[in-house]
């Protein structure tokens, strides 16, 4: 009896995952960060005492988030 | 449980004291605000640069509190373990003589490795934004509880100093002891919810001023 010769681009596959996952994940970002700036209105506190860093610590991490994502659609 | 969110647009206007002017309030001006709370601080008494939304103009923040620093041992550890577990395994894993039942390009590998930093740095980050925004504070007039459990559940809660029926604070526990830290309970009158500050330091000291300014605003 011969089988058909399935194949299937496991290439293809791993591709797909990868950037559904790091899709997601940006979603999720964006999520933190309209969640962390919410909170930063509700609770003002100094500039030198940390919500400056905060701020730009959400900022950034919603950029790398946003550039791994471009990164993984070229690279991928 | 009063609103406390308020919009910019209606945020109430509180107009700088001298005390609090600091370089970044005006260049020019020579720096004399000097009980600003550290970044990293728990407990700080009247600390100045802490606003909060719907404060009232005559009313003054007498304590902030947070968890101590203490309770953000055991996710730094994680981060550190996580931070350290690609490396030991690209050192290892050359040495272990084992194949992949399938050949994954490099290029996927370094997104992978960067996806994973990513997500950790996610969790660290997220982890210390859950520490610094879970607030408690006692002001001249009133308790305000923030609970920030999670990045999209917040939790927030206040009562007038005389709505306090009963304070207790509990301390168990070797680590508790040592760094002298722990739970600090309120009940509040019947339809209101009890108030918790949780891990606080000196648990004590706080249970002592609240007591002192619920007598006080009883008298009033």
């Amino acid at each position: 009896m011969i089988l058909p010769n399935f194949t299937f681009d496991i290439t293809l596959i791993t591709k797909l995952f990868f950037l559904i996952l790091i899709g997601f994940y940006t979603i999720f970002v964006i999520i933190v960060f309209t969640n962390i700036r919410s909170l930063t209105k509700l609770i003002l506190i100094k500039r030198s005492s940390g919500s400056k860093l905060i701020t730009n610590l959400t900022l950034a991490y919603l950029i790398l988030t946003i550039f791994l994502f471009i990164l993984a659609v070229v690279i991928l | 449980m009063p609103t406390l969110y308020t919009s910019d647009e209606t945020k109430p206007d509180i107009k700088p004291d001298i005390t609090t002017l600091s370089i970044e309030d005006d260049p020019g001006q020579i720096k004399v605000n000097k009980n600003e709370p550290h970044i990293l601080s728990s407990f700080h008494e009247k600390p100045e640069g802490v606003q909060f939304a719907n404060q009232d103009d005559d009313e003054v923040v007498l304590l902030f509190l947070r968890r101590h620093y203490i309770t953000n041992l055991s996710w730094q550890i994680a981060t550190i373990i996580f931070g350290i577990l690609p490396l030991l395994a690209f050192a290892i894993f050359p040495y272990l003589n084992v194949s992949l039942p399938i050949d994954i390009p490099p290029s996927y590998i370094l997104v992978l490795v960067l996806f994973y930093y990513l997500i950790v740095f996610g969790y660290t980050f997220i982890s210390f934004v859950v520490w610094f925004y879970n607030v408690g504070i006692i002001s001249n007039h009133r308790v305000i509880d923030i609970d920030v459990n999670g990045i999209n559940s917040k939790d927030v809660a206040a009562t007038q100093l005389e709505d306090i029926i009963d304070i207790s604070y509990k301390q168990s526990g070797l680590k508790q002891s040592l760094f002298d830290y722990g739970d600090v309970y309120m009940e509040t009158q019947a339809e209101k919810p009890n108030f918790e500050f949780l891990s606080v330091p000196h648990p004590a000291k706080i249970a002592d001023l609240i007591t002192k300014l619920n007598a006080e605003a009883r008298r009033r």
